[in-house]
């Protein structure tokens, strides 16, 4: 019982080892021990005299009646992550913004393919350029334009409105959930792609 | 203070279903909390009813309480903004203190008001401070110093064992005992 309480006493000051994880519940499951845990808290209050009216003990009972008639909660510990949110925001905004690059393509193939095709010749062109030497100073990097028209898949009509009902559907669910929008993500891309 | 660490604990506790748990945060913060609550309204009762209202305010907030304040930080605003709320809606309210429940349920703080408003009840707390302090004061010194670092300053074992120049352990012991020594005068007054 000694022991019980002086651990106890360590866990009132905060003291408690981060490895014991049997006192807290132990205290928490017995009457005695709350009853003593409250004591050594008002014993402290006093010294610290924050003390204007002592609270009955009708006061923590009343609580608990009224805490045993809330729903219990179950948090799990990955609920708690708090990375995780955002990181889920994040994932969606890219997404989305991929999605939003391929309907722009399709919306408008004359110019988007241009461009895009720019960046894949490329890429193309620096894959089959021979190894560089870090030594020398790489030359200054050159553009590759055309302007070869991809034209539009048959069906690809039918497909762009429903990407854009989707979008726009997408929009107005956000919306409601005061979410920020993913229009600010459209207009980018779409910009940088003009 | 270092105490976080314990209320940290008990906040998980709770957010993983064990309501007990919330029941030693009751136990160690309602006499700071009622203080508090006591600067706004100068009833008694009141008090009472607004640090009750604020502790189930704090429970069914628990699930969106991340640990980035302390637990006590923010029960200390709930508390407050409970408070103000209350004196805001005392001009519009009937002057029977009235509780409510989670299902708009009315709830009758009759009972908790006698239980405080007594001479009895007054009487007692006076005992109980004078109690402890007139335990405190036939205590060791090393043991009344060692429980006054910790109780009033705030200092950890670590600190304290530095500042009396002993180990962690005597630190513990000290202050456990000393505890005890009063406890065992308190205990009989809180029995009835």
């Amino acid at each position: 019982m000694q022991n019980d309480h002086e651990a106890l006493s360590t866990v009132v000051d905060g003291e408690l080892d981060v490895r014991d994880n049997q006192t807290l519940p132990n205290i928490a499951a017995n009457d005695s021990s709350r009853a003593t845990w409250a004591r050594y808290h008002l014993i402290g209050d006093v010294l610290r005299d924050v003390l204007t009216e002592i609270a009955p003990t009708s006061f923590s009972e009343r609580l608990v009646r009224e805490i045993d008639r809330e729903p219990t909660m179950l948090i799990s510990r990955r609920a708690r992550r708090p990375w995780l949110k955002p990181a889920a925001g994040f994932a969606i905004a890219a997404s989305v913004a991929a999605l939003a690059v391929v309907w722009i393509q399709q919306m408008d193939p004359r110019h988007l393919s241009a461009a895009s095709t720019t960046v894949a010749t490329a890429v193309e062109a620096a894959r089959q350029a021979p190894p560089i030497d870090h030594a020398i100073v790489v030359s200054e990097p050159q553009l590759v334009e055309t302007t070869e028209i991809i034209n539009p898949a048959p069906g690809s009509l039918q497909t762009q409105r429903r990407l854009n009902g989707y979008l726009v559907k997408f929009n107005e669910q956000r919306s409601s959930l005061g979410v920020p929008g993913v229009n600010p993500y459209v207009r980018i891309v779409g910009f940088e792609s003009e | 203070m270092s105490d976080s660490y314990t209320d940290k604990e008990l906040v998980q506790r709770v957010q993983q279903g064990d309501k007990k748990s919330f029941d030693l945060l009751v136990l160690k913060y309602q006499n700071r909390i009622i203080k508090l609550v006591s600067r706004y309204v100068r009833e008694p009762s009141d008090a009472m009813d607004i640090a009750q209202e604020a502790f189930l305010k704090a429970y069914r907030a628990l699930p969106n309480f991340r640990g980035d304040s302390a637990f006590y930080t923010w029960l200390y605003r709930i508390a407050i903004n409970t408070a103000k709320n209350h004196l805001v809606a005392l001009s519009r309210r009937p002057a029977e203190a009235r509780l409510e429940n989670a299902d708009g349920e009315q709830m009758d703080v009759a009972d908790l008001q006698k239980d405080i408003a007594t001479p009895e009840h007054l009487l007692l707390a006076d005992e109980i401070k004078q109690t402890i302090l007139d335990a405190m004061n036939k205590l060791p010194e090393d043991l009344r110093v060692a429980i006054s670092l910790r109780e009033v300053d705030g200092l950890t074992y670590e600190e304290i064992a530095e500042a009396m120049d002993c180990p962690i352990g005597t630190v513990r012991s000290r202050i456990f005992r000393a505890r005890e020594a009063v406890d065992a005068k308190l205990k009989p007054l809180l029995q009835d």
